[in-house]
């Protein structure tokens, strides 16, 4: 007797590995992770550097804004790799034309930060 | 390529609008400035979309973007919707001060991207089009003048919406994974054994899923009242009649795919759309609140239109896109009303409406008009639409379906006469003139236009939502 898969079968399986890829982040550091504690372990950043004071400070909101932008803007300019890769192919102004409009619409994005204070350090 | 190019002329309009008004945001940093920016930008687009109205071609990469009788009379809907909210955005008074300013391009961009939804026929394209204008709206909704109410409408709308994108990109890759491509054309002509298997069924429910949260369709509905309530009327205004257009116009494509005889999909839209409209319906009665009352009537409506959609035939598409032609029109009517009582972002209620019809004539007349279209009385297009979405389901042998339709119709008459009693039969405490703004005068004068001619002139309409149907492939 062959056993087969069937579409139902497939699209359980597709189901039971989704809960699963979710699931096992979660449990296997529970079975391996180490249990013992000592004197950094209830620190608030574990990184081989002493921590500075405790996470209860106040900081500056607009250090969120910042980040924010450097994501966003770093996001964006991985879009400027696939056409740096074919822009010597032959030029076509079409390409100038569109890559000058994808970093003018980036610049106002900047600027527009710029211009609400994003970048005033208070 | 220009020819192409032109005819991408109503979107590129938009986006240019958006970022013009973005740089006078940025340099004035004036709400007043903005506006009137915006306004042009608005006017511009409406006269674009007119002038595209009959352009067909593909502007892109082939497969990707379809401008057809179907994206161009969508566009169209969707330049009137934008053109008249940012008429009713002039009052700056219900928006947070430092948002003034930059309240404007967030309509823009997102009437944008339900421009570019309407016409995408990639799923990949699609589902960007969907987020570009579903941020922008989640925006929209948090710039009302209360902050603590304003975030609560965009937390709710975009937990909500992240959810049901999530939904919806999984169902994509269901469908990527079965037939092996993102182009609606070719999932479309797949082999029927690999339309019919359940992996790709289950797809499909899942995109839809995330679909129907924008339309607001039963299951996928609770956050619609909520949001209507908490965030600014323009921005509500937008998202119950705009963004219900481009949901029903990428639903309809989305179907087109459906093959005609899947009866798993038609009893589950079904058993959707029976909920929906019952759902929707006998929770509006409860309502006090005007605008969770159209929230309700909102959900009513969606499932209206899935007894268009749900008969997967050529009428039933035609009726179902007439009926969201409409829908915007007579809902922006309603709004119009909701925008001008409610001065400072006040939340507008029964006792708000009493004596309208003494205090200001012409509001009462535009809510009169309104609520009757939404209720289906034979002089306004909202008995037209119905009469399609009917007879549409009748032909499908759907006899129960229309029988309960017809009986939910009966319930909404109930709730929104209540609504037009309150304005027309109770004495306000003082009888003092509602004076509104002129620009929310021109946008309640141009959405009544609007009911008045498709009430009286339904034919031309109808004609145009069929050959949009046939644009999209309905059989």
């Amino acid at each position: 007797m062959e056993a087969t898969i069937g579409p139902y079968q497939l699209l359980i399986g597709f189901l039971l590995l989704g809960i699963v890829l979710g699931a096992a982040p979660l449990i296997i550091p529970r079975l391996i992770s180490p249990r013992y504690s000592g004197a950094k372990t209830d620190e608030t950043y574990e990184c081989g550097v002493d921590t500075i004071g405790s996470s209860w400070i106040r900081f500056s909101v607009s250090f969120y804004l910042f980040a924010l932008i450097f994501v966003a803007f770093e996001v964006d300019v991985l879009y400027l790799f696939p056409i740096a890769v074919v822009y010597d192919q032959g030029f076509e102004w079409r390409d100038l034309v569109e890559v000058t409009m994808f970093l003018g619409i980036l610049t106002l994005g900047i600027f527009y930060a710029w211009r609400r204070g994003v970048f005033e350090w208070r | 390529m220009p020819a192409d190019f032109l005819n991408f002329l109503p979107e590129a309009t938009t986006l240019i609008a958006a970022l013009f008004a973005l740089v006078v945001a940025m340099v004035a940093n004036n709400g007043r400035a903005t506006w009137w920016t915006s306004l042009v930008g608005a006017v511009a687009v409406v006269v674009t979309s007119a002038m595209g109205l009959s352009s067909q071609g593909e502007p892109f990469f082939p497969g990707i973007y379809q401008v057809d009788a179907f994206s161009q009379l969508m566009k169209i809907a969707l330049a009137i919707g934008l053109l008249v909210v940012t008429l009713l955005a002039s009052r700056r008074d219900g928006i947070r001060q430092v948002a003034r300013g930059d309240y404007p391009v967030f309509l823009l961009l997102a009437t944008a991207g339900m421009m570019i939804l309407v016409s995408a026929t990639e799923m990949l394209t699609l589902f960007v089009a969907l987020e570009m204008s579903a941020y922008a709206l989640y925006v929209l909704a948090a710039l009302g003048k209360r902050a603590d109410r304003g975030s609560e409408a965009a937390a709710k709308y975009v937990v909500f919406g992240g959810a049901a994108s999530a939904v919806s990109l999984y169902g994509m890759s269901l469908i990527y994974g079965t037939t092996g491509t993102t182009y609606l054309a070719a999932i479309a002509a797949a082999p029927a054994a690999v339309m019919s298997s359940p992996m790709f069924m289950v797809g499909l429910f899942l995109l839809l899923a995330g679909l129907f949260f924008k339309l607001a369709v039963f299951p996928f509905h609770s956050w619609a009242p909520d949001v209507y309530e908490a965030a600014p009327h323009e921005s509500v205004a937008f998202i119950a009649t705009a963004s219900k257009v481009a949901a029903v116009g990428v639903i309809a494509r989305v179907l087109c795919l459906a093959v005609p005889d899947s009866e798993v999909l038609i009893t589950t839209l079904l058993i959707l759309c029976v909920v929906s409209m019952t759902f929707g319906n006998l929770a509006a009665i409860a309502q006090r609140d005007i605008k969770r009352l159209l929230a309700y009537s909102t959900i009513a409506h969606a499932g209206y239109i899935l007894i268009g959609l749900l008969t997967l035939s050529h009428t039933g598409m035609s009726a179902a896109i007439f009926y969201g032609v409409i829908y915007l029109a007579m809902g922006l009517c309603a709004f119009t009303v909701v925008c001008a009582l409610g001065a400072d972002g006040a939340p507008v209620t029964f006792d708000s409406l009493a004596g309208l019809h003494k205090r200001s004539p012409f509001l009462g007349a535009l809510l009169l008009v309104g609520l009757f279209g939404l209720a289906g009385i034979p002089p306004t297009p909202g008995f037209a639409g119905k009469w399609f979405l009917f007879a549409a389901a009748l032909e499908q042998g759907h006899f129960w379906l229309v029988l309960i339709a017809a009986i939910n119709a009966t319930i909404s008459l109930y709730y929104y006469l209540i609504v037009v009693k309150a304005a027309y039969t109770t004495e306000a405490a003082d009888e003092e003139a509602l004076v509104a703004p002129t620009a929310v005068l021109a946008a309640g004068g141009l959405s009544m236009a609007l009911v008045v001619y498709f009430g009286l002139f339904p034919g031309e309409l109808w004609t145009m939502a069929e050959a949009a149907a046939t644009a999209i492939g309905a059989r």
